[in-house]
């Protein structure tokens, strides 16, 4: 049977998003202008999806864990894909709640080349629930993606995924700078893809026409039996340079989107033209997303293979977290700063991949991805979120940093949550970001990754200076310009989330990382149903 | 027999590939592609998939390929206006990336020994198609049609922000059905 009922709870948060999206625009066409509406509608649903997940997890396990496989084993439901699914929910949630009246009265954004006036009226005939249903259809990729454990749901779940920010990339299409983002995200996005598409493909002829997940196990393994426990350790396969070719395609496509080093061109220029909420967005999802594929890929399926991928992967997580880090000293636009910031962080949390390559510690790694991603989103999203409140007080187009100096005088809630977001992206003890790199980090020295892990640490004492260099300017230097920053309800309800996450988690992780240890002790490979 | 126009039609589809690229005239450019559509849909007739054949001319030749023409005349090129992009050194870096991908994947292909299963005879009808689509791939089929749905979205959001004056004439490319 291809598909039952049962089925049905598997996916309910991405067709309970899906439904919304939809719910969205029609509720808008019925009664326009009502931003407040649309928003607490989004919200809801949001919750109720990330209620899903949690009560679709909870049916299996009293279904029998381990034995069911879903939807012709094309997406898993295993702890592990629910914790992303639940940080996907909480991420979109965010990201609604911080872009309110983004659209609607935006009198201090100038346009580059359209007047003042026309802009107004051209901004009003963008209806704010596209933007929203983009919102919600792109999360719904991102959990496909992330759950996914077939070749093919991992492509059309990247895709959706990456259509959807292209789109939101560029909703202010008649900014030159957001049209500017969209088109080269979407030239260098579909160059990646195709090279993804193309490691499918000779994976798919390696395999003997396998893309799910267990099936390639199953080929490479030389054995078409599923006998095999996930829990021993993999034997050392030796793949042919058909496979290893399309494994080197595949991992382009995959660090693309999570823009490790020698892929990651695109990012600062993508980030600092899209619309700052959604550059919140980008930041937080598709490295999620992307990641936990990853992860799942590189540690569940493919870690006889270690010792080819694994020195590659080295490499880049090295150039990642140092060029991100180095190049973000320079930066004077807080929005690039940002940028390169969460290159080095994709470069920590490559880490996490490596260290899944060796399957003792595999678990410990997945579990650490869970709690920084957790974290991460978190300390990002917060960040942003002043950034866009600091740019829209501000009469100018870009991010200088010097609309920031003396921020803590006039603001001083606004400054504390930026303070306290960028000391826990540096990693200072008391924030939740020193244990989420704490835990990974660990996972990566017991997986032997000892010199890795010292430029790792290095690379945080780097990067301390530069996310300090903002909080003293908050703190130190006087106000240049009178500022009237606005915080809406919504925003500060956004913000006072990440705080809480920020300093609760840094206090009590063990509840998280607990969590997180359960999701990943539980990852399975759905077989297939269906040939 | 079946070989040789493998060969043939193999070879016609990677000239006019090239020739996409290389001429400077982007309806050329358009007629080229085209050219390679239905190369590939003779190659999928050779792999014993009649059905895709079908949808390949139909879809990618047919639809897309009119509508590609139908921008690009509407764009209103002239013939001396071409794209400049690319310095000598830009070339030779492309061409160097271009040679090591060439090298992967003819090195890639050394390793088979012996050619893959075959296929059921069966595999490209139009019912095992469907099969596949409905059964086997009923995820992301259904993912899929999430994907146009938010292509559809983004593309009236951002059409519907652009001054009237900017425009292309007729309201109907507005978006607004």
């Amino acid at each position: 049977m291809a598909f039952s009922y049962s089925d049905l709870f598997v996916i309910a948060p991405e067709i309970i998003l899906t439904a919304l999206a939809l719910v969205v625009i029609f509720v808008e066409l019925a009664w326009p202008r009502c931003e407040a509406a649309l928003q607490a509608i989004c919200a809801v649903g949001i919750l109720l999806a990330g209620a899903a997940a949690a009560i679709s997890l909870g049916v299996q396990t009293t279904a029998g864990f381990g034995s069911a496989s879903f939807l012709n084993g094309m997406v898993a439901a295993d702890g592990f894909s629910v914790f992303l699914k639940v940080i996907l929910a909480t991420i979109a949630l965010l990201i609604v709640l911080i872009s309110r009246s983004y659209f609607s009265n935006a009198p201090n954004q100038p346009t580059e080349n359209i007047g003042e006036q026309k802009s107004a009226s051209l901004v009003s005939r963008l209806r704010h629930s596209d933007y929203y249903s983009l919102i919600l259809l792109t999360t719904v990729g991102m959990m496909v993606l992330a759950s996914a454990t077939d070749l093919v749901a991992l492509f059309i779940g990247l895709e959706t995924m990456s259509v959807g920010l292209y789109c939101l990339a560029g909703i202010r299409f008649e900014r030159v700078r957001s049209s500017e983002s969209a088109l080269k995200y979407l030239l260098l996005g579909a160059f990646a893809s195709a090279f993804l598409l193309f490691g499918i493909a000779l994976i798919y002829g390696a395999t003997n026409g396998a893309t799910n997940f267990k099936a390639i196990v199953d080929a490479l393994q030389g054995s078409f039996s599923s006998g095999i426990s996930l829990l021993e350790p993999a034997p050392a396969m030796k793949g042919t340079p058909l496979l290893l070719a399309g494994i080197g395609f595949l991992l382009i496509g995959l660090l693309f989107k999570i823009a490790a080093v020698p892929f990651h061109f695109w990012s600062p220029d993508v980030y600092q033209g899209a619309p700052t909420p959604v550059t919140a967005f980008m930041s937080a999802g598709p490295k999620a997303a992307a990641l936990a594929v990853f992860i799942r890929l590189f540690g569940w399926v493919l870690p006889g293979l270690s010792t080819v991928w694994a020195p590659m992967l080295w490499l880049i997580a090295a150039l990642t977290m140092t060029v991100g880090n180095i190049i973000a000293l320079a930066q004077t636009d807080v929005k690039r700063m940002l940028a390169y910031s969460s290159i080095a962080h994709a470069g920590y949390l490559l880490l996490a991949i490596l260290a899944a390559g060796n399957p003792q510690v595999r678990e410990a790694a997945a579990a650490g991805m869970l709690f920084y991603l957790t974290i991460y989103y978190l300390m990002n999203i917060g960040a942003f979120a002043v950034v866009y409140i600091i740019n829209r007080a501000r009469e100018n187009s870009d991010y200088q940093i010097g609309d920031y100096y003396g921020l803590a005088a006039k603001q001083p809630w606004v400054a504390g949550v930026l303070a306290l977001c960028l000391i826990s992206l540096a990693g200072i003890p008391p924030t939740a970001g020193f244990f989420s790199k704490l835990y990974v980090f660990s996972a990566a020295v017991k997986a032997g990754y000892i010199g890795l892990v010292v430029i790792a640490v290095l690379n945080s004492v780097v990067s301390v200076y530069y996310y300090l260099r903002l909080v003293v300017y908050m703190y130190m230097r006087p106000l240049e310009k009178p500022l009237a920053a606005r915080l809406t309800p919504t925003t500060a309800v956004a913000l006072m989330i990440c705080t809480i996450g920020i300093l609760g988690l840094g206090l009590l992780p063990g509840g998280l990382m607990k969590q997180a240890q359960t999701g990943a002790a539980q990852i399975e490979l759905p077989v297939p149903t269906v040939e | 027999m079946e070989l040789i126009l493998f060969l043939i039609i193999g070879l016609t589809v990677i000239g006019a590939g090239m020739m996409v690229i290389l001429t400077k005239n982007p309806v050329t450019s358009a007629l080229y592609l085209t050219l390679a559509f239905f190369g590939l849909a003779a190659l999928y007739v050779l792999l014993g998939a009649p059905f895709i054949a079908a949808l390949q001319v139909m879809v990618y030749a047919g639809a897309i390929m009119v509508l590609f023409l139908f921008i690009v005349m509407l764009l209103n090129l002239r013939d001396k206006q071409t794209w400049e992009l690319t310095t000598g050194m830009r070339r030779a870096l492309g061409l160097v990336v271009a040679a090591g991908i060439l090298l992967v994947a003819l090195a890639a292909m050394k390793g088979l020994v012996s050619p893959p299963a075959p296929l059921d005879t069966d595999m490209g009808s139009p019912a095992a198609v469907g099969l596949a689509l409905y059964r086997r791939f009923l995820l992301p089929f259904e993912v899929a049609s999430v994907l146009l749905l938010i292509a559809i979205i983004g593309v009236v959001a951002m059409l519907k922000q652009k001054s009237p004056e900017q425009a292309p004439e007729g309201g109907g490319t507005d978006g607004r059905t």
